[in-house]
């Protein structure tokens, strides 16, 4: 009864094995399944990317930008250095202010959550 | 929204956390984008008295605020029912704290700029205190728009000899989109708002003219718009500010830029008027947008050609020489229709688009009388008698042009 078995399922599983190989073996399945999440992650990460890229054009088309000036050639290469380094600290204060207000809203919805009263102010 | 007030001498400070729902990006009430780029700022009033009403606080800090709330809105001390109401039937918003009395109070201000718009109401009311807003820096942003002398305009409001009282603050650099301004248009009034104890305030005028009020204009939809959420009675705003017994008036908001350039020039302030925001103690720039887009209008009202060095082809021309619609683009009209030689300026190519004439444009130089009727009182007879006397009405056609207006 038992060899039966064994017999059986070993001609089963020879069966089988020259079933899979005439199509795709099992790694191959796996690989392809694996493959395919990667794709599918890309695709996502792809979305999200021209997701923000369509609100960034939104608000752009929403708020008509004035097309910055024609750079006009510095006759001093060092105010055009000192210009572009207060343009973008400017920038990078801009984003820091942000930055901090959001930071002051979670710890509000923490201290809410955890029932501590938030300091306004 | 949270919101706290603290005064500091003549200097008050506002100071706001945003709620969970709350974002650093919204929408001013004409739909335009804003962005918030920093959560406090203050007003100089420059005049030590009694602590204003918490109503005029509230209304003060959500002419800032409004634009990043979504639901509620948290002040640090007690409202009148009267502006919590305002704020859940106008805005959909829970404001409170609830308990205190409504105010009142009787006299007229004026929000004067210096323009022509706010010198024509200076010409109605001669009795009139005015406020005066200045912009001065914020201490936690560059500025880097040092173009625009503040500083200039407040000397020439000085220069007026009438009763002044100059709000300085830095709230237009609150917002880091589009460019630093009122996060609302209503954020010009704060200094009315913050004296309107002080000085007895029971309304305060502006400048809004029938091209803001009733034509869609500035950066709203360019047509006929009654239920104008801005500036109409039944808006957004108008209930918020009776609410603190500060009614808006909008004395010229039945005439247009052309009446009011002729009111201004007939004042006894004429010679101080200025619309321009780059130029010095010697005068305006000539060379900015503002400058040419009035320059029409007063070359059309006086009757002449128009002098500008700036040519089609100038960043500031750029504007007309696309097809229509314009901004304030009745006014456009206006000028095209009367000027001399309009085909050798840099509004040649408008003018072809508009095909504008002295006809299809002379409403504009009457009063369209229901925003007589809208004035609150008690302005509303001194408005209409000024209009009937000084303007004249417009005639039943005349008021279904403007209700038929679309600027296309």
């Amino acid at each position: 009864m038992r060899l039966r078995v064994l017999g059986l399922s070993r001609l089963r599983r020879a069966l089988l094995s020259r079933l899979d190989s005439r199509y795709v073996t099992k790694p191959d399945h796996r690989q392809d399944l694996k493959d395919a999440i990667w794709e599918v992650q890309m695709l996502r990460r792809e979305v999200v990317g021209l997701r923000e890229e369509v609100d960034r054009l939104r608000r752009i088309s929403t708020a008509p930008v004035k097309p910055a000036a024609a750079p006009t050639p510095a006759a001093d290469p060092k105010a055009a250095e000192a210009h572009r380094l207060a343009t973008e600290t400017a920038a990078a204060v801009d984003t820091l202010l942000q930055n901090e207000m959001r930071i002051w809203q979670a710890i509000d919805d923490l201290s809410a959550r955890v029932g501590a009263p938030g300091r306004a102010g | 929204m949270r919101v706290r007030w603290t005064r500091d001498a003549d200097v008050w400070r506002l100071v706001f956390r945003l709620d969970p729902e709350d974002e650093t990006t919204g929408a001013c009430t004409d739909g335009h984008p804003v962005e918030l780029r920093t959560n406090s700022c203050h007003v100089r009033t420059g005049d030590a008295g009694a602590s204003p009403h918490p109503d005029l606080l509230a209304v003060a800090a959500w002419t800032v605020v409004a634009p990043w709330t979504r639901r509620r809105v948290t002040f640090d001390r007690p409202i009148s029912a009267g502006l919590a109401e305002a704020f859940r039937t106008a805005w959909g918003v829970d404001a409170g704290p609830v308990g205190a009395d409504a105010r009142r109070g009787t006299r007229l201000a004026i929000s004067y700029s210096g323009g022509a718009d706010s010198m024509a109401v200076a010409a109605m009311f001669p009795d009139a205190p005015f406020v005066h807003f200045q912009r001065v820096s914020h201490p936690r942003v560059p500025n880097r728009w040092t173009h625009y002398r503040s500083d200039v305009l407040a000397q020439l409001a000085r220069q007026t000899g009438r009763e002044l009282h100059i709000a300085q603050s830095d709230l237009e650099f609150l917002l880091s989109r589009p460019r630093p301004g009122f996060p609302e248009h209503h954020a010009v009034t704060v200094g009315a708002l913050l004296l309107a104890d002080d000085l007895d305030l029971g309304g305060v005028a502006l400048g809004y003219e029938i091209g803001s009020r009733w034509l869609g204009s500035d950066r709203y939809v360019n047509r006929y718009t009654p239920d104008n959420p801005m500036w109409a009675p039944q808006g957004k705003w108008a209930p918020l500010y009776a609410a603190a017994g500060l009614p808006l008036v909008l004395p010229v908001g039945g005439v247009s830029e052309p009446v009011t350039m002729r009111m201004a020039l007939g004042s006894d302030l004429a010679h101080l008027v200025r619309w321009c925001l780059r130029g010095d103690a010697s005068g305006p720039c000539r060379k900015c947008g503002k400058c040419l887009r009035k320059e029409l209008i007063l070359a059309a009202v006086e009757g002449r050609p128009i002098t500008t060095t700036l040519t089609a082809r100038s960043v500031p021309a750029r504007a007309w020489q696309q097809p229509p619609p314009y901004s304030g683009q009745e006014t456009i009209e206006y000028g095209c229709a009367r000027v001399p030689g309009i085909e050798d300026t840099p509004f040649a190519k408008a003018a072809e688009y508009l095909k504008a004439t002295v006809e299809s444009t002379r409403w504009m130089d009457r009063c369209y009388p229901p925003s007589i009727d809208e004035t609150p009182e008690p302005w509303r007879e001194r408005v209409g008698a000024y209009m009937r006397e000084q303007v004249g009405l417009m005639t039943a056609d005349e008021q279904r042009q403007v209700e038929a207006w679309a600027a296309i």
